[in-house]
């Protein structure tokens, strides 16, 4: 977008604090910015009373939201200017963004977190949000020669079974592999989030899964105490809902050595909300063993037909203390729509190889070396 | 005129009371009532001791209907606007009878036959039939460009510089998978099959490579699809299991209950595949001409089809059309081109040469749906050479007892020639492939 000829300030939204937008024009004081975390509320509020609201243009990519505003005097000249920018954290799911202004002249924008409840004494144990890797890596620069491994021509690179990411021989990186299970009913998303997380073409009409699928996502981590870098090769499990009733061998052939599983719903089909507890009560207790797990919603774009209160996920995940993640909408070609997501996946996964293992750092799975 | 030029709508049936369980294809739908039109004079026929398989409209366009198993009934109606290379609606009627067949056999394929041919409940019925769509669309769509096995019924097949390690590498794999059918798919084309693969009904080889390339297409690593084979074992299901080994090169074996995918993945693809990723390489590198690099065609072949009439297999391909001379008239795109070789193996099959009838008609059906006309029948002999010339380019048909080979011409090749180009082109390919 046009860089507004005010003065344009940013904030880091990584960590919470004050906004640093006050700067001078025109003689006006310039709107000031305020950041706050409100559990997993991200909300950032700023006052631009001066401005009236079709003058207040808000754009955002990705992660960068940017609110310009511009003043026009009778003849048609700029009064008054300002823009301020503003980097959401990277758990904020950037879909999620919702605006709105008050007659006062308060904007405020508020996005969500992919949120977690973390208490030491739950019933699952779930690692706290960038306690195991280091978030945001894929934005940092040490991190570019890894994550290139993992695109071509600026897109996902696919990976045949024969195939993973190579790195040049002085720096040995392991690979650790993942088997993770996507749960849920005919519809609601499960092809097309395997797709999304791996950078492929997502279905735009829905065909029925008539049996298993899977897909194979690589992805670079760096571990927060370590240092130490991996490659995540997360197979993702997809069957359709279907197929499983009409052929008894395929759900025990998901289940074999599964590490975690994915619980979907969508957020415009209410019945997939509250069939939640039900699949995850399923995979809770002695015969399952050890298994991660996430609750996906689905089709949070599709907010118009939004059949899933706000409020009743927040009680959901009161009662699961379980990581829930959201998605939707157009999928671009970046890492950041997919990197909160699959960090947030092999989070979980090392801090259960962790405690499985009953020592940090030492990870249990047989680690396999590159194979080309 | 029913539908737009070129589009082909789909209806599908109960046989007994003409519930309506699907329609695909076409943007614009008919209207319920030309539905309920067509299936009632289908039925007004079947009371007289009349079956009705055929008609076309005023406007050009075409009806085809079928009954399988007495219990579903496939109804295609065609738009028009397929025609070109001569023979009138012939081709396009050829074109919608192979559609409905190709049709049942996904049916099958993915629903097995008992569910079809006795149908308890209309409502499942219509449910699980959505599994089929996706196959169904490919059908229709004629998806994608380069395939004609759903037309042939022969096996599009790429052959691979390195046939013979390929082929060993299949067979292990397949034996260790504990099964005796096992198939490599290179750009959705069989490059390398054990021997039982290739005797597995054609129409099922066909069928089987279509799902692998549709799967392929997705972008999944690996996949443990339940499959009835329409002919070999239209009522139990087996497991197809495919990995993609490098982006465009699949394997896929046909299983009972054992291994699982989770097993027959770590255990069994790296150790057969691994030592093998250079020539799947060379492989992938033959990319959609098909043939290996040993075969050097003539300049003045513009496309070409090659049936095997023994192994039902087929290769076939479209060169970018390089034009000699700015004088000369602009050559057909490369659509064009691969929609000229179907037509004119239809035109070739229906007017002169025999069509390998290794379908699944029952005698009677047979007997009604003679698409081979008059003339062949009417004369003892058999013909083996038949050539076409039309303003776009020239065409030639050649049969041997084991060969069908089909070939597009530039229409600057003067028509003494073409046999010349047929006759070398033919024995050049066998020659260095043996195929
Ligand atoms: N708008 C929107 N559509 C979605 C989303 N996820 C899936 N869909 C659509 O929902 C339909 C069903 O999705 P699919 O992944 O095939 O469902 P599955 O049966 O669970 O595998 C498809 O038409 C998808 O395009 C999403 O996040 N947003
Ligand atoms: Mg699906």
């Amino acid at each position: 977008m046009e860089k507004g000829r005010g003065i344009s300030s940013e904030d880091s939204g990584s960590k919470p604090q004050q906004g640093t937008g006050d700067h001078q024009f025109g003689g006006n004081s310039c709107p000031t910015g305020k950041i706050q975390v409100l559990g997993d509320i991200f909300q950032f509020t700023l006052d631009v009373s001066e401005f009236s609201p079709e003058d207040v243009i808000i754009t955002s990519s990705n992660n960068l939201l940017e609110v310009h505003a511009e003043k026009l005097g009778e003849d048609g000249s700029v009064t008054n200017t300002f823009s301020h920018r503003c980097t959401l954290p990277s758990d904020v799911d950037p879909i999620s963004v919702t605006m709105s202004m008050e007659s006062s002249g308060l904007l405020t924008v508020r996005a969500h977190r992919v949120c977690f409840l973390f208490t030491t004494n739950t019933m699952e144990d779930v690692a706290p949000p960038g306690s195991v890797i280091v978030a945001d890596w894929h934005r940092c620069r040490d991190s570019k020669d890894f994550f290139s491994k993992i695109l071509h021509k600026k897109r996902r690179k696919t990976f045949g079974l024969l195939e993973s990411p190579v790195m040049p021989p002085h720096v040995a990186v392991d690979t650790v592999h993942y088997k993770i299970f996507i749960s849920g009913k005919s519809g609601v998303g499960k092809t097309a989030l395997a797709a999304r997380l791996a950078g492929l073409n997502v279905p735009s009409v829905h065909y029925e899964t008539t049996g298993i699928e899977t897909t194979v996502v690589y992805w670079p981590v760096k571990l927060r105490e370590s240092g130490r870098v991996l490659f995540f090769r997360l197979q993702l499990w997809d069957c359709g809902e279907n197929a499983t009733r009409r052929f008894d061998h395929l759900l025990p052939s998901c289940k074999e050595q599964v590490d975690a599983v994915l619980f979907l719903f969508s957020f415009t089909d209410r019945t997939s909300f509250d069939d939640l507890s039900n699949q995850i009560a399923k995979w809770t207790g002695p015969p399952v063993g050890r298994v991660v797990k996430l609750v996906v919603g689905t089709k949070f774009d599709l907010f118009m037909h939004c059949d899933v209160a706000e409020r009743d996920v927040r009680d959901f995940k009161e009662t699961w203390r379980l990581p829930l993640l959201r998605v939707g909408g157009e999928v671009s070609d970046g890492l950041g729509d997919v990197a909160p997501f699959l960090n947030c996946l092999a989070e979980q996964l090392w801090h259960q190889d962790c405690v499985t293992a009953g020592s940090a750092g030492h990870h249990p799975q047989q680690e396999t070396v590159a194979l080309l | 005129m029913m539908l737009q030029d070129g589009s082909t709508q789909l209806l599908c049936l109960t046989a007994s009371s003409g519930v309506p369980l699907f329609t695909r294809g076409a943007a614009k739908q008919l209207p319920f009532s030309v539905i309920g039109s067509l299936n009632g004079v289908h039925m007004f026929g079947g009371g007289q001791g009349v079956v009705l398989s055929c008609c076309e409209t005023e406007g050009g366009g075409k009806v085809v209907w079928r009954v399988f198993r007495d219990s579903v009934m496939l109804i295609a109606v065609g738009g028009g606007g397929h025609g070109g290379a001569g023979g009138g609606g012939k081709e396009e009627e050829v074109r919608l009878q192979r559609l409905l067949e190709n049709v049942w056999n996904c049916m099958v394929l993915v629903l097995g036959q008992e569910e079809l041919a006795n149908i308890r409940n209309v409502e499942r019925l219509k449910r699980d039939l959505r599994s089929c769509f996706n196959l169904i669309d490919q059908l229709l769509e004629e998806r994608p460009e380069g395939i004609l096995g759903n037309l042939t019924h022969c096996a599009d097949s790429l052959l691979p510089p390195n046939p013979a390690l390929l082929k060993e590498a299949v067979d292990g794999f397949a034996q260790a998978a504990d099964s005796e059918f096992g198939c490599l798919v290179v750009h959705g084309r069989v490059a390398a099959a054990t021997e039982k693969w290739w005797r597995l009904a054609p129409q099922e080889v066909v069928l089987l490579s279509a799902l692998t390339r549709s799967l392929s297409a997705s972008g999944s690593a690996s996949c443990d699809y339940p499959v009835f084979l329409p002919h070999g074992s239209p009522t139990v299901a087996h497991r197809l299991l495919r990995f993609q080994l490098l982006p465009g090169a699949d394997v896929c074996v046909l299983c009972g209950p054992t291994p699982s995918l989770h097993r027959a993945e770590s255990g069994l693809v790296g150790r057969f595949w691994s030592p093998l990723v250079e020539t799947l390489r060379d492989c992938l590198a033959v990319g959609e001409r098909c043939l290996p690099a040993s075969v050097s065609l003539r300049p003045d072949v513009l496309a070409l089809l090659l049936i095997n009439r023994e192994t039902r297999r087929s290769v076939s391909c479209v060169r970018t059309p390089t034009r000699h001379l700015p004088t000369d008239p602009p050559l057909p795109s490369k659509a064009r081109c691969w929609e000229l070789l179907k037509l004119l193996y239809i035109f070739s099959t229906t007017h002169y040469f025999s069509q390998e009838e290794t379908l699944c008609v029952s005698p009677e059906e047979r007997a009604q749906r003679v698409n081979t006309e008059d003339f062949v029948l009417g004369f003892s002999h058999q013909p083996i050479q038949c050539y076409l010339v039309t303003e776009e380019c020239k065409s030639y048909g050649l049969q041997t007892a084991q060969h069908q080979l089909f070939l597009l011409i530039p229409p600057s090749v003067p028509t003494f020639a073409l046999r010349t180009v047929a006759t070398q082109t033919l024995s050049d390919i066998v020659a260095a492939t043996g195929f």
